[in-house]
């Protein structure tokens, strides 16, 4: 194998690496998004309103302390 | 929206990234001479020494978000600490890759249990047993609590690979910039070197901020299911 042989292979094997690292990130964004949405429209299908509308609901807050 | 147009709306800070990447990457390729010894190939240094670097990074951030995790038990810290990890692993095998491919041009051999290469490869084995562990935990909490230890102690064998080449004899070259004294390393070689650090640390600050957003949708979904449970 010749130097330039040698680098592309190591230049292509990196950058393969990271650009599929890149795109496996937007793709398992938009499947975790995609899935936490489709959760949250069935809960909100089956949880009955029982709570008023000025009082937040405890899963709310415990929902707002883990996004901290 | 087609792929091309997609990538068209990439947010300015992954332009930056990538962007900054691709041009130190080509000045490394087509802006400095060839070195004396090695020829052409030690371009190979350009990709090879800052993922190491940046992998010693992020195993590091890593260990500090695990540290704050231990102490305040707040999941923001667990969620740095595994995406960080994450990065990491990818960076060590990458560096493993590109050091086999440099290993070959000018020692003849893919690989040898040079003390350097060893270590970096039991630190692959590290994270990779940390990723492993974390998807086989169920529970969020103690799944963050575990990981937070091994984060912790993994880093240990850090500091190992940077000595090996001082402490044990091997193939691999002994440090050149971080070392007592002054870098042996032409001094041209090395502001190309820093640049290509400098663009990698901004794309390795890119995909941790898109790793923690991922991690923080996936918890708020188990969240959902436990809440709805």
């Amino acid at each position: 194998m010749t130097d330039v042989a040698f680098i592309a292979a190591a230049y292509g094997a990196a950058v393969v690496g990271l650009v599929g690292y890149a795109v496996s990130l937007v793709q398992r964004d938009r499947q975790a998004r995609a899935r936490s949405a489709a959760i949250e429209h069935a809960r909100d299908r089956i949880v009955e309103p029982v709570v008023p509308a000025d009082a937040m609901p405890a899963e709310e807050g415990r929902l707002r302390a883990i996004e901290r | 929206m087609s792929r091309a147009s997609r990538l068209l709306t990439l947010s300015p800070p992954a332009w930056l990234a990538w962007g900054a990447v691709v041009v130190t990457l080509a000045i490394g390729l087509f802006g400095v001479p060839p070195d004396r010894t090695m020829g052409d190939v030690f371009r190979i240094i350009y990709i090879h020494v800052p993922i190491i670097w940046l992998g010693f990074l992020a195993f590091f951030v890593t260990m500090v978000s695990s540290a704050f995790y231990l102490r305040r038990a707040e999941l923001r810290f667990d969620r740095i600490a595994a995406a960080s990890a994450e990065i990491g692993l990818l960076f060590t095998g990458l560096t493993i890759v590109t050091g086999s491919i440099w290993g070959k041009a000018t020692w003849g051999v893919w690989w040898t249990f040079d003390p350097r290469l060893t270590t970096t490869a039991i630190l692959f084995v590290i994270y990779l047993g940390y990723v492993l562990l974390r998807a086989s935990l169920v529970d969020r909490v103690r799944r963050a609590r575990i990981s937070a230890v091994l984060g912790i102690v993994g880093f240990a064998d850090v500091p190992i690979v940077h000595f090996s080449v001082l402490w044990w004899s091997g193939l691999h070259q002994g440090p050149t910039v971080i070392q007592p004294g002054d870098p042996t390393i032409d001094d041209r070689f090395l502001a190309v070197l820093l640049a290509n650090v400098v663009a990698f640390t901004l794309l390795y600050l890119w995909l941790l901020h898109r790793r923690v957003a991922l991690e923080a949708i996936r918890d708020r979904a188990e969240l959902l299911l436990e809440v709805g449970a």
